[in-house]
């Protein structure tokens, strides 16, 4: 008999939403528990950033109930009957660590690391306080934590992309936040550095669940417990497994898998094999 | 210029006048400017000075103050442009050149329909720093001292949003209310800065001042401080070439930033060129 799942941080249930008349996501539902490694794939334009912003709350779904750290098991039951608090989240801002894919900022923007690690800082302080000695140390602590240390003065648009990523994941770390939520976050990073932070995110896991939006599943082989493939639609595969059947289910053709050798299997065998 | 002449100077109200409304001027560029160019809001603020041209026509035809026309068309379009911005993947491009041309056009109309003495238009296209009145001054110095306050109090915030309006917003920074802010302050920073320079050259106040402190200062603060001080230079400097040589004031202020520009980007040339050639 499987165990009762416990309370999930985050809860979605039939989840729709849409651009204008272009539905993104379509009934979509998804827990992330507070042990999940979850990573989010799927083809380019199949939902895998909306997904991920409606989760943050930064997008509002058409319809459907999105919930964020319900306190007790019947919180997530009460805040489901309530029509009116559709998606008011229930957790403190900064809760959930948000590290974006794109830095969309102008490379002459006058910051240094320090202070761009120190946004992650807002919520904690709040509106009309000025940062603490508390603030200084917990950013000294990420940065060293993201080995940013030597770099820390350094401004934050001569950073190459892995140092920019790690800048963008202290700034997420040095709010406390519950569980840490990633967009493609290999994207802008060479090959050398790729596995550093793939251990980085391994170690985090010890302590908060992590949710990454990934087109290549690849470097996270081993590392990765619940797969969830979007496209329009979401194929939640608990087991962290993937076989070339349910590929072709979401991406609508046979996809050829790349598998990593034992004991950090995450990919099926091919049938041929 | 002498020591007496330059008393005989200041002992002309609209000298003093002109002076302090530099110096005002110079912190808006610093504060507001700043803004515009780290978060890409050039364009869209030209949009915005040559919109408020409508407005200020359409009051100089009623007859009233052109602040109110020109305050009023500029925020209505700021406010427009801030909420339309929300859209994904649009950049609104074409909608900023129609509301740029369109308000000119309209401006243009509504001076022309003024019956009696036709006003100078080009007091209004390239401003004259030596119209400012006592009023203007005082109204000036308001909006600086609101603007300052409001940046002191949601300084972080306001950074941040700047920086990256997503991860504000996770933060439960109101980032709509924020750039809606920062619209207005924007809207009002030009409708004072017309006067001067006038609408063609308002976005040379805006984008010069912080272009010199970001090739000078490291550091948000320090690039503001310093674009506030540039933007002294500017308009001061401006204001002495004008009177020195019978330029017209808005010109000598812009021509004077773009020399300044154009030396401390051939300083950092040559300096980056022999450390080079050291190495």
């Amino acid at each position: 008999m499987a165990e009762p799942r416990p309370t999930p941080l985050i809860a979605l249930r039939n989840v729709s939403f849409a651009y204008d008349d272009e539905p993104i996501l379509d009934g979509v539902s998804l827990d992330v528990g507070r042990r999940d490694f979850l990573a989010v794939i799927g083809p380019n334009g199949g939902g895998k950033t909306t997904l991920l912003k409606v989760m943050l709350g930064l997008l509002q779904p058409r319809s459907g109930t999105v919930v964020r750290f319900p306190t007790r098991a019947s919180a997530l039951g009460q805040s489901f009957q309530r029509a009116g608090a559709l998606d008011k989240p229930i957790q403190r801002a900064g809760a959930l660590g948000y590290v974006p894919q794109f830095a969309t900022f102008d490379r002459d923007f006058p910051l240094r690391v320090r202070e761009v690690v120190q946004m992650g800082r807002l919520a904690v302080r709040g509106r009309f306080a000025r940062y603490t000695s508390a603030d200084r140390i917990a950013v000294a602590k990420a940065l060293a934590q993201l080995g940013l240390a030597p770099i820390a003065e350094h401004p934050v648009g001569r950073l190459s992309g892995g140092q920019l990523q790690r800048t963008l994941i202290a700034r997420a770390l040095v709010g406390e936040p519950e569980v840490l939520l990633l967009d493609e976050p290999l994207a802008s990073v060479d090959a050398e550095f790729r596995d550093k932070l793939v251990d980085t995110l391994r170690e985090l896991h010890a302590t908060m669940p992590i949710v990454v939006v990934t087109h290549d599943l690849t470097p996270f082989a081993g590392v990765v417990r619940q797969i969830a493939c979007m496209n329009r639609r979401l194929h939640y595969h608990p087991e962290g497994r993937l076989t070339p059947e349910m590929l072709e289910e979401v991406y609508g053709c046979p996809v050829e898998l790349i598998t990593h050798g034992v004991p950090h299997r995450v990919l099926g065998h091919h049938a041929h094999e | 210029m002498t020591m007496d002449a330059l008393a005989h100077l200041l002992s002309f109200e609209f000298v003093r006048h002109a002076l302090v409304a530099g110096l005002l001027a110079s912190v808006l560029c610093g504060v507001v400017g700043t803004f515009v160019v780290v978060k890409r809001l050039v364009f869209i603020s030209g949009g915005i000075s040559h919109a408020a041209f409508g407005g200020l026509g359409l009051c100089y035809w009623l007859g009233v103050d052109y602040r109110w026309g020109a305050s009023a068309v500029a925020v209505g379009s700021a406010l427009a442009l801030a909420g339309a911005g929300r859209d994904r993947g649009r950049s609104h491009d074409a909608t900023i050149g129609i509301l740029w041309a369109v308000g000119m056009a309209l401006g243009i109309v509504f001076l022309h329909l003024t019956p009696g003495y036709a006003p100078n238009l080009q007091t209004y296209l390239f401003g004259n720093i030596l119209t400012v009145t006592a009023q203007d001054v005082r109204l000036t110095a308001g909006l600086v001292v609101v603007l300052v306050a409001l940046l002191a109090l949601f300084w972080k915030e306001l950074v941040a949003v700047a920086f990256d309006e997503a991860f504000a917003a996770v933060q439960g920074v109101p980032v709509r209310l924020a750039l809606a802010g920062l619209m207005v302050a924007i809207a009002l920073a030009v409708v004072f800065l017309i006067q001067l320079v006038g609408t063609l050259l308002v976005i040379a106040l805006l984008t010069i001042p912080p272009a010199l402190a970001l090739r000078l200062a490291n550091g948000f603060l320090a690039v503001m401080v310093t674009a506030t001080l540039a933007g002294a230079l500017m308009t001061l400097g401006g204001l002495a070439l004008s009177y020195s040589f019978d330029l017209p004031s808005g010109p000598a202020v812009v021509l004077l930033g773009a020399v300044l520009l154009l030396l401390v980007d051939g300083a950092q040339r040559v300096r980056r060129y022999t450390a080079r050639r050291l190495e």
